[in-house]
């Protein structure tokens, strides 16, 4: 029982960006993806949801294959991506960006809804609902995209860069919604960042992205400690 | 007052055929450029089961909507939806269409031939007054149609799960289907929609003017402006601009001439293609991340 | 009577019939018999060129030319030994294609004569080509005068049908009866400008002015405007030069809205085609139109009732199936006097020269043309028939154009 990248190969319309990617993400748990501006994260996340075609390998959900399947298909089986930039849908208000997720969700609806809970916590959301999304800031539009994601009842969330553009605090406060998310959905987090010191420090485990290819993988802790992570990666010369 | 209100009532035959192209290009940004053949199949398809008496007209009106939707919903996924494949500058979509128009033209001409056939499904005869100006009740009827359906459409994405839909995919498909929404099911429904709004205004156009295969040809200049000058991106668009158009032309016409009336229409669609290329009530697409 | 019909076919004979069409369409031959000259039974195969709208919305146009074929293709041979092979180019009503289609027939297919194109705005986009070429040239559709050049001879083009510039000479007296204010609604094509054209210079001849001038495009939504425009003028008499009867509808459902009643309504024979179905009998209530034929007895009905009785179907351009059935009555004869087709200017001359042209069993008329007279019909009013309909659209004799001008009608 996991989400599975198995081997996979994909690209846009030339040369192949990612050329035979594996990983594995299993329920629950938060796994980082970090690596330089370019090396293929936001190809490998894109491609796990469909958004891009897998030209050789595969992709299973819960030993399912997925590999063939179209992105709404994959997100009504729980493969629920947060994309690059989150990607709201900016004349439709908060509470209907939120109304959209819980429509990939709709299948999967048993427990108590994780989206209440979120609201609760970071209560901001509760009076920005009727508000247009692109008036946000890009600490509650981030926030509106993880609750989005979250009201599809993910079993794998996919989180392309959550903090992109956003000051340190901001950062901070997603990051822990993101740490309440995992809590409160028992989601599989795959957690693509450039911030890589912050992603590895939530994260239990991580994959090194380097030109399309896993350079490393292993322990988070373990990878945070290593010496090249820390020149390459860290900005610690 | 006469022009305003001929103008008006005319505007609403043109207000109905701008709501088919507004419904397809907010939801997939294509346009069907083979619209008045979906307006002559509408009034066919009524004109083959006019005969059966024991079908309410309604159920005739029907039927037409039906073919003509379905046709359209098939005209989407398999002569639309693969032309519009490789991004935002693809538009090989635009000669698919044109072509779709070409052979839906010629098949139903060597069916039915070309002579305007009588269709008496839905027919009103007689004129009415209006504010001491003779108006044909068919127009009328039309035009009043087109303000419903318009009002009714404006309401269902305003307050319905299916409407939330529909503007999601309208402004980014891509993030729709990571919602679990399918945007080709939605453009096929939104083509199925739109081509059964020209099928119907094609059964109630065919009560007065016959149905012929070229019958819709000449309404789609006038529609497209009416869709451009009320804004493709909006719903109200279509009832501004068939009001602006429909005024204006008229005017034009009983001032001028009736060939300035086309010509102050098209003027029209110049001056707003300048001044808010989106349309009077178009929104300016917006990029924020 | 006038009571042609076609039954409407059901939709799928009418499907398999297209598709049988469009499979034997490809299966023609070439080995042509047609030298234009005697074969061993002393029968002459003419081939003959015809271009028409095949396809299209204007097929009628190309349609009324078959019946017409199809219906006496075999009285011609047998009365004057002449077999008709039809090569037939399609149009598509456009210039272009009809430029092109001529020059299929003339330089690919070397014709001996061309029959068509039926539309007036074509036929002028041609008329330089064809009379360099020197090959007859059958105009059996067409209205305008403007095809015919007569400072060219010798001319090679002949005219069965009557000219805008003909009925002109017969309406104006009507139109303008009582110094009545006259406004013309026309095509927005080569018809309706000469049909204008031509009512402007017979006003201005004779002293008068047209008051309103508006053009229709072919499937214009309404008429009103134009229909208040004359109103408002105070038009009292209203000639519709309009190419299709559909939209002669709109422009009659526009006088009925506007409740606009204007002392005369006249108009052309293309009423008879796609008008009825279209309209009110309320609306054609008071329209009148005149003809040179006599559609209600004589040759000319004998020639309609045959063509609806060997196809099946209402004779697709009325007026046009007599003047086709007249041309190939005129050519006929004068290849069968030549004895070959391929002496053009002998056939053309003969042509010019004819003494007697038949038009069904019963109808005559003698000496028609003049090396400046190509046209078939004159405008002696006497000669031209006024009709008005019934509230079946049956076509009731009026009068002779002339009484009904001395006398209104
Ligand atoms: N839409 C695209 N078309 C073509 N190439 C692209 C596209 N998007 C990204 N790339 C290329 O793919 C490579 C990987 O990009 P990306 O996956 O976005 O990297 P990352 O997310 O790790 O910064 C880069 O070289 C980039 O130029
Ligand atoms: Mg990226």
């Amino acid at each position: 029982m996991s989400l599975v990248v198995d081997t996979i190969e994909s690209g846009y319309d030339r040369a192949p960006i990612l050329t035979g990617v594996s990983l594995r993400v299993d329920p629950g748990e938060m796994v980082a993806v970090v690596g330089s501006n370019g090396a293929g994260k936001s190809t490998l996340v894109r491609t796990i949801s469909g958004l891009l075609a897998v030209r050789s390998g595969a992709i299973t959900v819960d030993d399912v294959a997925i590999t063939k399947l179209a992105p709404e298909r994959r997100a009504r089986r729980g493969v629920v991506m947060v994309p690059e930039g989150r990607k709201l849908f900016p004349q439709l208000t908060v509470g209907e960006n939120i109304a959209m997720g819980r429509r990939a969700g709709r299948g999967r609806t048993s427990g108590e809804d994780p989206v209440d809970a979120l609201l609760d916590t970071f209560t901001i959301l509760r009076e920005r609902w009727g508000q247009q999304a692109s008036l946000l800031s890009g600490g509650e539009q981030q926030m509106v995209a993880l609750v989005r994601a979250v009201a599809a009842r993910p079993r794998y969330l996919l989180l392309d860069e959550p903090s992109l553009g956003l000051s340190p605090l901001k950062t901070l406060e997603v990051f822990q919604l993101i740490e309440l998310v995992r809590e409160r959905t028992g989601a599989g987090i795959l957690l693509v960042e450039q911030m890589a010191d912050q992603a590895l420090a939530a994260s239990d485990r991580a994959y090194v992205l380097e030109h399309g290819k896993v350079a490393m993988e292993g322990d988070a802790a373990t990878l945070r400690a290593s010496d090249e992570i820390r020149r390459a990666y860290l900005g610690v010369a | 007052m006469e022009p305003v209100i001929i103008g008006l009532v005319l505007g609403g035959l043109y207000a109905l055929l701008a709501q088919s192209f507004v419904l397809t290009f907010i939801t997939t940004r294509t346009l069907n450029f083979a619209l008045g053949e979906f307006v002559a199949l509408g009034a066919f398809a009524t004109l083959a089961v006019a005969s059966w008496g024991w079908l309410p007209d309604v159920g005739k009106v029907v039927v037409g909507v039906l073919v003509a939707g379905v046709v359209g919903a098939f005209v989407h996924r398999f002569l639309i939806l693969p032309f519009t494949t490789q991004g935002e500058h693809d538009v090989r979509w635009l000669l698919s269409s044109v072509a779709v128009s070409f052979v839906l033209l010629d098949l139903i001409t060597n069916v039915e031939g070309p002579s305007p056939q009588r269709s008496d499904t839905a027919r009103v005869s007689g004129t009415v007054d209006l504010f001491g100006t003779g108006v044909s009740k068919q127009q009328l009827l039309l035009a009043t149609l087109a303000v419903v359906i318009s009002l009714l459409l404006i309401l269902v994405t305003k307050r319905t799960p299916m409407g939330l839909v529909m503007r999601a995919v309208s402004q980014d498909p891509e993030t729709a289907s990571l919602m679990g929404v399918s945007p080709r099911r939605v453009g096929m429904g939104a083509y199925a929609a739109a081509m059964g709004l020209a099928g119907l205004a094609g059964v109630l156009y065919a009560a007065t003017v016959g149905a012929s295969p070229v019958m819709g040809e000449p309404l789609l200049v006038a529609s497209i402006a009416v869709a451009i000058v009320g804004g493709l991106g909006s719903l109200w668009g279509p009832l501004l601009g068939g009001a602006l158009y429909g005024v204006l032309s008229q005017f034009a016409s009983y001032q001028w001439g009736t060939i300035w009336g086309e010509t102050a229409g098209l003027l029209l669609v110049i001056a707003v293609l300048v001044w808010k290329p989106e349309g009077l009530l178009g929104r300016r697409t917006e990029v924020k991340l | 009577m006038f009571n042609w019909s076609s039954p409407r076919k059901p939709l799928l004979a009418s499907i398999a019939a297209v598709a049988l069409l469009s499979l034997t369409a490809c299966g023609g031959s070439d080995d042509s018999d047609a030298t234009g000259k005697a074969d061993a039974d002393g029968v002459i195969t003419v081939k003959l060129g015809v271009v028409g709208p095949k396809t299209g919305p204007a097929s009628l146009y190309y349609q009324y030319m078959d019946q017409t074929f199809e219906t006496f293709s075999d009285d011609f041979e047998e009365k004057y030994g002449v077999r008709f092979e039809v090569i037939a180019e399609d149009d598509k009503a456009s210039p272009e294609e009809t430029a092109r289609a001529v020059s299929t027939l003339i330089n690919d297919e070397g014709v001996h004569a061309i029959l068509g194109p039926p539309l007036s705005g074509n036929a002028l986009q041609v008329a330089e080509t064809i009379q360099r070429s020197k090959v007859p040239w059958l105009l059996a559709g067409p209205n305008a005068d403007e095809i015919i050049n007569y400072d060219q001879q010798p001319n090679w083009a002949f005219q069965t049908n009557f000219t805008n510039q003909q009925i002109m000479e017969v309406l104006g007296q009507r139109l303008f009866a009582n110094d009545a204010k006259v406004g013309i609604v026309f095509s927005a094509d080569g018809f309706g400008q000469s049909n204008v054209d031509h009512l402007k210079s017979w006003a201005k001849e004779n002293g008068h002015e047209v008051t309103v001038e508006e053009s229709i495009q072919p499937g214009a939504a309404d008429a009103n405007a134009i229909i208040q425009r004359m109103k408002s003028s105070g038009v009292e008499s209203v000639f519709m030069g309009i190419t299709q009867g559909a939209d002669t509808a709109t422009v009659t459902r526009a006088i009925a809205q506007a409740g606009f009643d204007p002392a005369t309504i006249m108009t052309t024979g293309t009423i008879l085609t796609n008008y009825k179905d279209l309209a009110e009998p309320e609306q054609w209530a008071n329209i009148q139109i005149v003809d040179p034929r006599n559609f209600l007895e004589g040759g000319d009905k004998e020639v309609l009732d045959a063509v609806q009785e060997a196809t099946g179907d209402a004779p697709a351009i009325p007026t046009n199936n007599i003047s086709t059935y007249a041309m190939l009555d005129i050519y006929a004869q004068a290849v069968k006097e030549v004895g070959d087709a391929n002496e053009k200017e002998a056939v053309r001359k003969a042509m010019e020269d004819i003494e007697t042209v038949h038009i069904g069993e019963t109808l005559t008329i003698d000496s028609p043309f003049a090396a400046d007279d190509h046209r078939l019909y004159t405008d002696d009013l006497s000669t031209w028939f006024t009709y008005g309909f019934d509230k079946d659209f049956n076509l009731v004799l009026k009068g002779t154009a002339q009484e009904c001008a001395d006398k209104g009608c």
